[in-house]
């Protein structure tokens, strides 16, 4: 049997390659580092530290790139898959809070017992995850775009400069984008 | 939009942004023309246009979520009615931002500051909430407002303050080039501002140009009185407490006064000094020590050494002749260095100050020959300083003489009264709405009545052990419990640590032993509590193995309250729990229950009655995350016993109807569920569960919208079906089919309906396939991946929740139709997220759920391994899982079911 890549690098040209389930694993991967992350700091801070999420996804590429050396990828396109996958743990992090407030650890068996007063926070968060995967689809960078300002809390201006462009671009990809997800979400008339 | 070919795409993208730069009243024009180039293009854009107004009137994501590591990025998050927009400065107690009312009520800019979690620890909060009580009160023109106070969901407290856009008063005079005659009446708003304050007994301490903002009309705005102190005490004894320390360490040197960087006592005078330095350096550009040369120890010393220059001699050319005379004479007499020697009060400079733009006689003299033996005392400063160190040892050991006295005669009503009544009160008003003032004037007054009366103490031990007892009540307040607001619990460590500490010095002196050491025993309980609300891991550590010997002790002793002894194994229990000592966590429950019991014996209330079925239920869970089965079946059967007696005191108590179905399907999940483990003793099991099912169905008949009640049915359904799915199918799903159509029936899109739905559905086509329907079986699986798409996009915790069920159905089935390669991918894959997963804390060896789930999933994907022929690597997954077991078996040597539980 052919040993799967392991490292961020090799399935980040796996990925690019066409490689669906390097792919998934390179997910899995990021998800495991920046989580890990974000456990260290939350326990060396006590609580939510000064660490916020763009300090820790620059602290991630820095942490792997060093670890694997030159052939990593460039920041931006790093940062484009790890902000895909910090979506991921927003909305997990949205979930699991409910969980937790809904009394208790929480059981791979256990059920909700009280009210959905808190949902909408986390379905209009799975909404807007749906209509990215589809937005995505026909315009990947805009996709991407969202998932470092909305989900990731990039500035306008440090994407700008991440992406090799002006920020006013910039600010004009996001309020399609916008359009775009709020049309997909609110189910209005498609061109 | 989706059939639109890519370029198409680019060329509408591409003219949006174009319209968005055209300004909105000159869009339709820039439309026209744009419409005769090419009409089809346009009339998408404009449909995109109409569409993005409606964006920004939804404020479509424009809240950010909420993000697991955050505090950097505050923009977008919301306190209260205000949104946070963008960061105006880092200060030293914080951050400060620019933010807006965003409630819709009105538009309007505020600055919110957030205090530095890490100053929690040394009285920044106390600090913080002082600020906040100090300037709620303040209202004038020329002092920025205090909007609004709070705590965050991050337990950071915050003050939401109006927002001023200005710029510092120094910058202001010189960018406007204001004459002397404008500065001073510039000046005079200042001082105004300042007189409002004293007035309300408030020193502001650091005032200095960054601190006094020119706005937009020229009007000035006093900012921060982040050191701003109460001027208060009943009997004019304000002690230095911790808090000015802090305060007093905080301030800008460049501005201070000589008494603050000696120690001496701030007054009103503390503020004629800073305001005399802001003047001087508003009417000749320089610091009166020259600031800007000086390194920090220069300074110092030239603040309290160095007599400042006449305003009129170092001011540019031009300026002179105006500041000669009156002027410097007014400057150097807020200068003085000794603070008797400045204007009396803020209101003698403003009269001074109106008196020379009246051009009348000022009431300042130049130097006395008073003023000049001043200078000589200064000059003089060690002896002189010694004297006074006499003089002053002399009258504090007056004092306290007297002062102990009326201690004496006044300490039973005092403490009895802060220890009891106070806290009566506090109890009572705690849930009304809006206490929250009224209960840090409490705890605030509550703490100085404690400090005074615990630096007096010295020696009398039974006033010392009312002062810790006092210490740990206001620690209550402050925070030991999930009532209270978390952002108060590192005050309530403070309180607790001189609670302890008071005891653990009367314990060193074995004052009182039978009392002092159950005191003892809740103190440090209640700060374990608190550093387990914290997480604060270590220390936990440290704070349970001090706690274990002290309740050792105890126990042993001939009296001791057994309510204390239960309470402590109680939390204590949850403590070692969360430290991974799975085998104490158990024991310390189960002590915590056999007193209880016994305690409910005696008592039979339904307060004694209920706390045992609590701690029953606690212990049956830590039971049977410990392996220990049996244990937590005797819990939980116990547990019912009791519900079951309340029911029939108190007939359709539907809280006690639910309790008795839940924890008949616990009861059910500890004897024998197929999907954790359990002594796998199904018959029992399905009693549990038929049980729990028929109470479940019988709540969801009384009330068909009440979401426990559907949950409960749901869960019971579930549950049987799982455990009889291999012995009669048809009824197995019977039974899905009921739970299905409940979960149907209720609001989807989240997390907690869509997940037990998801299993329900993959676990219901195991038994369709045994009868055979295939077909349906097929429609459930895809239906179930459908729901599940949404928590599966990336691997997390919340994915495995779903893909388990999924997986595993999906799996069986590639297996049963002969296709055991697919089984192997559908397996390894999910043992794959999983064991990454590992890196977020989801390890399977620190949990014997997520155990069991790896294992039995080992099994699976072993045996389909095998099937695809590929003996050593389903040899090698054999050994991954046999290799998990024993290290169960070794974690918890004392459960002879863990070993049999995991391997099922």
């Amino acid at each position: 049997m052919e040993e799967p890549p392991t490292g961020v690098a090799a399935l980040v040209s796996a990925a690019e390659a066409g490689d669906a389930a390097a792919k998934d694993r390179l997910f899995t991967v990021l998800y495991a580092e920046l989580h890990a992350m974000a456990r260290r700091e939350i326990a060396r801070a006590g609580s939510y530290g000064a660490l916020g999420v763009t300090t820790l996804l620059h602290e991630a590429y820095l942490g792997l790139a060093k670890r694997e050396g030159p052939h990593f990828p460039d920041r931006a396109r790093f940062m484009a898959y790890a902000a895909r996958v910090m979506r991921g743990i927003v909305i997990d992090h949205a979930r699991m809070r409910q969980a937790a407030k809904r009394g208790g650890q929480f059981e791979i068996t256990t059920l909700d017992t009280e009210g959905a007063a808190q949902v909408a926070d986390e379905r209009e968060l799975s909404e807007i995850a749906e209509a990215l995967d589809a937005l995505a689809q026909r315009d990947a960078a805009l996709a991407e775009l969202v998932d470092l300002k909305f989900f990731c809390g990039f500035s306008f201006d440090e994407i700008a400069k991440m992406r090799g462009s002006s920020e006013r671009t910039i600010r004009r990809q996001w309020e399609m984008a916008r359009v775009y997800l709020h049309r997909h979400i609110r189910g209005q008339a498609p061109s | 939009m989706t059939d639109v070919d890519p370029d198409r795409w680019a060329a509408v993208h591409r003219l949006f942004a174009e319209a968005l730069d055209v300004a909105p009243d000159a869009r339709a024009e820039w439309l026209a023309a744009a419409r005769a180039r090419d009409a089809s293009l346009i009339a998408d854009v404009e449909l995109l246009l109409q569409q993005h107004a409606q964006v920004g009137r939804d404020r479509f994501l424009e809240d950010e979520p909420e993000r697991p590591a955050h505090e950097a990025t505050l923009e977008g998050q919301t306190f209260g009615p205000y949104t946070v927009r963008s960061l105006i400065g880092h200060g030293g107690m914080g951050t400060v931002w620019m933010a807006e009312r965003t409630d819709g009520r009105f538009e309007r800019r505020a600055a919110i500051k957030f205090l530095n979690a890490a100053l929690l620890g040394q009285g920044g909060e106390q600090r913080f909430t002082r600020e906040g009580r100090i300037l709620g009160r303040l209202t004038h023109p020329h002092i920025a407002q205090l909007l609004d106070a709070g705590v965050s969901e991050n337990r950071q407290p915050f003050l939401v303050l109006e927002y001023i856009d200005g710029v510092p008063i120094d910058r202001y005079c010189d960018d406007h080039g204001l004459d002397t005659a404008a500065r001073v009446e510039l000046f005079l708003e200042v001082v105004r501002a300042v007189a409002f304050a004293h007035m309300n007994l408030i020193v502001h301490r650091d005032i200095k140009p960054s601190n006094v903002l020119v706005d937009h009309d020229g009007h000035v705005k006093l900012l921060d009185f982040g050191i701003a102190k109460l001027l208060q005490g009943d009997d004019g004894d304000v002690p230095v407490t911790q808090l000015t320390q802090a305060g007093g360490a905080g301030l800008t040197p460049a501005f201070a006064a000589p008494e603050q960087v000696t120690g001496g006592a701030i007054t009103t005078a503390t503020d004629v000094y800073a305001l005399g330095v802001l003047f001087f350096v508003l009417l000749t550009g320089k610091h009166p020590a020259g600031a800007e040369q000086r390194s920090h120890a220069d300074l110092i010393k030239a603040i309290v050494d160095v007599e400042p220059p006449r305003p009129s001699a170092v001011a540019p050319g031009e300026r002179r002749s105006v500041l000669r005379g009156d002027l410097d004479t007014i400057v150097l007499k807020a200068l003085k260095k000794d603070p008797v020697g400045r204007y009396g009060s803020i209101t003698a400079l403003a009269d001074d100050l109106l008196r020379w733009q009246r051009h009348e006689p000022i009431s300042a003299r130049p130097d006395t020959v008073a003023y000049r033996i001043g200078r000589f005392v200064r000059r003089n400063r060690v002896a002189v300083a010694a004297a006074l160190v006499l003089l002053a040892g002399l009258s504090i050991g007056l004092y306290v003489v007297n002062r102990q006295r009326r201690i004496a005669e006044t300490r039973f009503q005092l403490v009895q009264q802060i220890a009891n009544e106070l806290f009566n009160v506090e109890q009572d008003i705690s849930t009304l709405a809006g206490s929250t003032t009224a209960r840090e004037r409490i705890v605030k007054t509550s703490l100085d009545y404690l400090e005074r009366l615990a630096r007096d103490a010295n020696g009398d031990r039974e006033l010392q052990a009312e002062i810790a007892i006092g210490y740990r009540k206001v620690a209550e307040v402050q925070g030991v419990y999930a009532r209270t607001n978390l952002g108060h619990a590192d005050q309530a460590r403070a309180s607790l640590g001189k609670s302890e500490a008071l005891l653990r010095e009367l314990r060193d002196a074995r004052f009182d032993p039978a009392h002092t050491l159950p005191e003892l025993i809740r103190t440090v309980d209640f700060e374990s509590r608190v550093d387990f609300g914290l997480r604060d891991m270590s220390a936990l550590t440290t704070r349970i193995a001090q706690l274990e010997p002290l309740i050792g002790e105890y126990e042993k002793a001939a009296a001791h309250d057994d309510a204390l002894i239960s309470d402590a194994y109680d939390s204590m229990s949850s403590s070692v729990q969360e430290l991974g000592r799975l085998d104490d966590a158990a024991t310390y429950a189960k002590r915590a229950t056999d007193v209880r019991r016994e305690l409910a014996r005696v008592d039979p209330s339904t307060v004694n009655r209920g706390s045992l079925a609590n701690s029953l239920t606690t212990f049956a869970r830590v039971a049977r995350g410990t392996g220990r089965f049996e244990e937590a079946v005797g819990a939980l059967r116990e547990a019912l016993t009791v519900f079951e007696q309340m029911d029939a005191a108190e007939p359709g108590n539907y809280r006690v109807r639910v309790n008795l179905a839940n924890s008949s399907i616990a009861l059910g999940r500890a004897l024998g569920d197929a999907d954790s483990p359990s002594l796998g003793r199904l018959d029992e099991a399905i009693a549990a569960f038929e049980r729990g099912l028929a109470i479940g169905r019988e709540l969801l008949a009384s009330d068909a919208k009440e979401n426990l009640a559907r949950y409960n049915h749901a869960l019971g359904t579930w549950r049987l079906a799982d455990a009889i799915r291999r012995r009669d199918p048809a009824h197995a799903v019977a039974l899905y089919d009921e739970g299905i159509s409940v979960l149907r029936g209720m609001p989807g899109g989240n997390f907690s309906r869509d997940v037990p739905l998801v299993n329900v559905l993959a676990e219901s086509t195991l038994p369709l396939r045994q009868l055979h329907r295939d077909q349906e079986a097929r429609e459930r699986l895809d239906e179930a991946k459908r729901l599940g798409e949404a928590y599966r996009k990336t691997p997390s915790q919340s994915s495995l929740l779903v893909d388990d069920p999924i997986s595993r159905a999906e799996a069986d089935w590639a297996l049963a139709a002969g296709r055991p390669a697919d089984a192997v991918s559908w397996h390894r894959t999910f043992v794959t997220t999983l064991e990454t997963l590992k890196a977020t804390g989801f390890d399977p060896r620190n949990e014997l759920t997520s155990a069991f789930v790896l294992s039995r999933r080992y099994r699976l994907f072993s045996e389909a391994l095998a099937a695809a022929g590929q003996e050593a690597e389903a040899a090698a997954v054999a050994v991954k899982r046999r290799d998990l077991v024993q290290f169960w078996k070794q974690k918890l040597p004392s459960s002879p079911f863990v070993e049999p539980a995991l391997m099922r």
